[in-house]
């Protein structure tokens, strides 16, 4: 569970979100850092994971978790 | 501390048409008026064994339903709710002041009582173990507390549970349980000896009846109790009776859509609700049988075998 307190909102996050969210607490990476991340946490194929990671970032952004910056 | 029985009929109207009644459910106390008979009747047989207060003293709800005076007292009359000075909701009909009181006294709480993460929801307790019922109206979710308190399981309330924010405790805020249609004859034949008021109606809700507080809930107002289950009944005719479980997230999220502050309380709320969460197991409960009901809540409050 994730309580945003700048929007009041309250998020149950997948377990993937929450690893996302959880590597960029500590600032800015980049999506392939995060990829990276994600394949030593749940084990899957590199080819399905990199949709699925623009996808979560795009879930993630528009829900106003995560913004994209320039590295 | 004296209770209503003690004032007789003479002196709860005289209050109740003057000054106010000073009575206490739960944590709160609530200044009543009503210059309406049906009132009266209520609280004499449905709230007879409650505290009162002194005349004069501190009110958390100023709560007046008053029957208009004029044309209308003849001509269809009505029952009109006064909270402080406003009228949030439309006029009933004066048969219909008695649901319209018990719908006021839950709308005191819910809309003022934030002190409390308040949830739509039962809270019964026994040996020690509270179990939180939210539902919306339709599910079985009055019937079965009222089953469950017909055997000896404590009542905290049937339509309002009140999460104390510091220590994540319930607070009983014991009522007569609001029966609708087929559940008033269903209760009436499961526990022939337990009060019920009179039926009425024709409300927006069918035919509403309020069985009264079992004596030992009431007088145990102030003793709060812990959650360790929240369970979501859902009656379904002919169901062989079924607990599943339900996930930590998912319940949190599903009691967060049955509370009436949650997002009014931001952060404290969250806090409160995950405390709540952390305590307790989620359960789906299916169910047709009061009894096979009532024993399975029974073990889950570690009682009979």
């Amino acid at each position: 569970m994730l309580f945003n307190s700048l929007s009041g909102a309250t998020h149950l996050l997948s377990p993937e979100a929450l690893v996302v969210l959880e590597q960029l607490d500590a600032g800015p990476l980049s999506e392939s850092t995060l990829t990276m991340a994600l394949r030593d946490r749940f084990e899957v194929d590199d080819a399905t994971l990199s949709d699925d990671v623009a996808n979560l970032l795009g879930q993630l952004a528009s829900l106003d978790l995560i913004e994209q910056c320039p590295l | 501390m004296s209770l209503v029985a003690d004032l007789g009929r003479a002196e709860l109207v005289r209050r109740l048409d003057g000054p106010g009644l000073l009575l206490r459910t739960g944590p709160f106390v609530s200044r009543i008026q009503s210059n309406i008979s049906l009132v009266a009747d209520g609280i004499g047989s449905l709230y007879h064994d409650y505290p009162i207060e002194e005349e004069g003293g501190f009110a958390d709800f100023q709560v007046r339903l008053r029957q208009p005076t004029g044309l209308r007292r003849w001509w269809h009359p009505q029952v009109r709710f006064d909270y402080d000075g406003r009228q949030p909701f439309a006029p009933l009909p004066l048969a219909q002041a008695w649901p319209m009181f018990e719908w006021v006294m839950n709308w005191c709480v819910s809309n003022r009582a934030h002190r409390y993460l308040i949830v739509h929801g039962a809270v019964v307790e026994r040996n020690g173990c509270a179990i939180v019922l939210p539902a919306p109206p339709g599910s079985g979710k009055s019937t079965l507390c009222a089953a469950l308190v017909c055997r000896g399981w404590r009542l905290l309330s049937d339509e309002l549970t009140l999460v104390r924010r510091g220590d994540g405790l319930l607070v009983p805020l014991a009522r007569p349980v609001s029966l609708k249609n087929a559940s008033i004859d269903i209760i009436r034949a499961f526990a022939p000896d337990a009060f019920l008021g009179t039926p009425v109606p024709g409300t927006t809700k069918g035919t509403i009846a309020h069985l009264k507080a079992p004596p030992d809930s009431v007088v145990r107002f102030s003793e709060p109790a812990r959650a360790r289950h929240i369970v979501f009944p859902r009656y379904q005719a002919g169901a062989v009776t079924t607990l599943t479980s339900v996930s930590k997230g998912q319940l949190f999220m599903q009691v967060a859509d049955n509370a009436f502050n949650y997002f009014a309380l931001g952060q404290d709320g969250f806090d409160c609700l995950a405390n709540l969460v952390d305590d307790c197991d989620g359960h789906e409960f299916i169910y047709s049988q009061l009894d096979e009901a009532i024993a399975l809540f029974d073990r889950l409050a570690g009682v009979g075998p």
